[in-house]
């Protein structure tokens, strides 16, 4: 007799558990086709690093507040005293996205942006480069990126 | 006939379908019990008896849940002894803690349980401030400390509950649990902007302020939670099959439990009514009303793996009415105290444990007067209630180690730190 009613019990919670399935079904999905629908990020998602390099007062803050030195700031000082910067690097592969650097930026020109769709062919490119002028943010070698294209195509 | 004895005799026996039907029209006795019959070399057929067999579970297994090795000796079915290997996803935690300044390890303190990051930054702000010795802590800033902590032991027990399902062979309520975490995950990334490092709780309290509507939001998601619960419980906590994989399996009594300081869902499962957040409370946990649940499961015994699972299940619902009453008090006001940018800390040491999802974090750190600690020592959870691995599942079976091990509710990146 236990055995009947334990045979019952199973049947009974295989019955209950396929109705939350079959509940399940039938509301809508909530899915997002990710590349063609985008998620909503919130305004203070820390996504890559972005410096606005005129209002850069070079004062090292997030260089020292950094938990992993991914900083590379260069200044010189000119005749009265005021620092100049030559160069901003930040590099992006050993930045663990923490965000202290942002809140000390006395200036707040440092920010953190939505963007972390930035795969690369190369680690190289995700150093990003601020101040110097012929090399973009986030620099894409046209060339660079066919040639890689290529060679894993080849095998 | 004698070799079919020979054979129940050997091998823990398995249960048929021609053993079921049997059972089922009541024509023979009830199959035995496992683990019944094991023979010893001394045993009246010691020719039957062979060498103890090593077998490695892990180090990459699917239900270690990271990077562990468990070294399995085993007899036929039976295990034997079992010695945890661990190491693997050792990352150098404490060793970093004393080459960086106080405020730069929340960062870190987020990697260590990376299911319950939140629990982790209260947890090493609290310490800090206790061995800071003068820092007033806004209210508000300690009230949201408590939601988001509450709100990650909810976040967190899901990925255990889920896990521990499909550990079992229940595949359904994993996906079930993993998309009310993302709810969670929601929450936290409008307040934070991560979703799994999140870094939200400083030393002085937490970084930014709650953005608007996110209580309204919360205290929907608490209202969608409910019965999510009672549809979990449905799927897989009181399910026959589930109820027969973990009762009875792997009991952790609990004066053993307190021998090799179990904490947590861990050693509430073993009947001890031991939490934290009653016994010495810390933050702003004393103003709420809550209970600590305790083992037994349904069915089963004080201390098996439903106990800690079922402890688990409950005290999701009790977290969740610590949030409610948390919104409902939560004052207005500054949500950071007035800090220099290094702190300066005075020389001095501070052990402060809080209560995780996992058991009791501690947080021991040492301080000569620099800006950086001079020890910094992290009692973790999971590593402790990990050791006990060799005396819960001597006896059980090689298909028991994964319920056993699930029942733990190890986080491999606490374990090594």
């Amino acid at each position: 007799m236990n055995n009947l009613k334990m045979f019952w019990l199973t049947v009974k919670s295989l019955g209950l558990g396929m109705g939350v399935t079959l509940r399940t079904m039938l509301k809508p999905a909530i899915t997002l086709q990710y590349p063609d629908e985008r998620p909503q990020k919130p305004k203070v998602f820390r996504g890559f690093l972005h410096n606005d390099v005129p209002r850069c007062v070079a004062c090292d803050m997030c260089a020292n507040i950094c938990p992993v030195d991914c900083f590379k700031i260069v200044y010189t000082r000119d005749e009265k005293g005021r620092r100049q910067l030559h160069r901003f690097d930040i590099d992006m592969v050993k930045c663990m996205f923490c965000g202290l650097c942002t809140e000390v930026c006395p200036t707040e020109c440092l920010t953190m942006t939505g963007g972390f769709e930035h795969a690369t062919w190369d680690r190289k490119e995700l150093v990003l480069h601020f101040v110097t002028p012929d090399k973009p943010a986030l620099p894409v070698d046209p060339a660079l990126v066919a040639a890689h294209r290529a060679a894993a195509a080849k095998g | 006939m004698a070799i079919h004895g020979c054979y129940t005799a050997r091998f823990p026996r398995r249960l048929l379908l021609k053993d079921f039907m049997e059972s089922l029209l009541g024509m023979t006795a009830q199959p035995q019990r496992l683990h019944s019959a094991h023979p010893s070399p001394d045993s009246p057929e010691p020719h039957l008896v062979t060498d103890e067999m090593v077998l490695n579970m892990g180090p990459q297994h699917p239900s270690t849940h990271g990077i562990l090795r468990l070294i399995l000796k085993l007899d036929g079915e039976v295990v034997r002894d079992v010695q945890a290997e661990i190491g693997y996803l050792h990352r150098c935690k404490e060793k970093i803690g004393e080459n960086l300044q106080y405020n730069q390890y929340t960062t870190y303190s987020d990697r260590m349980d990376y299911l319950a990051g939140m629990n982790n930054n209260v947890g090493h702000a609290i310490a800090v401030e206790r061995l800071m010795g003068n820092i007033q802590v806004p209210e508000r800033a300690e009230y949201i400390r408590v939601i988001m902590a509450e709100l990650n032991r909810i976040a967190s027990h899901l990925v255990a509950l889920g896990t521990y399902g499909v550990d079992i062979g229940a595949v359904t309520p994993f996906l079930y649990a993993f998309r009310d975490r993302e709810k969670i995950l929601d929450l936290f990334e409008e307040v934070s902007g991560a979703r799994l490092l999140y870094n939200y709780v400083r030393i002085g309290g937490v970084v930014r302020d709650l953005p608007e509507g996110w209580g309204d939001r919360c205290r929907k998601f608490l209202d969608y939670l409910a019965p999510r619960l009672d549809e979990f419980d449905t799927v897989l906590s009181l399910n026959p099959i589930f109820i027969d994989r973990t009762a009875k399996v792997g009991v952790l009594p609990a004066d053993v439990a307190i021998n090799y300081g179990c904490t947590g869902p861990m050693l509430r499962g073993s009947g001890v009514k031991r939490d934290l957040r009653k016994d010495e409370p810390y933050s702003v946990y004393s103003r709420f009303s809550f209970e600590t649940p305790v083992g037994p499961g349904p069915r089963g015994v004080v201390g098996d793996c439903l106990a800690r699972y079922w402890v688990r299940i409950r005290e999701m619902r009790e977290s969740a009415k610590i949030v409610r009453q948390a919104l409902d008090q939560l004052p207005s006001g500054p949500v950071m105290a007035k800090l220099p940018r290094i702190l300066r800390v005075p020389p001095g040491e501070v052990y402060v444990r809080t209560e995780n999802p996992r058991g009791e974090l501690g947080f021991y750190i040492i301080s000569d007067g620099s800006p950086k600690p001079y020890r910094f020592k992290v009692r973790s959870p999971a590593y402790c209630n990990l050791s006990v691995i060799g005396e819960i599942s001597r006896g059980a079976l090689v298909a028991d180690m994964v319920a056993i091990l699930g029942s733990i509710d190890i986080v491999l990146g606490e374990v090594d730190r």
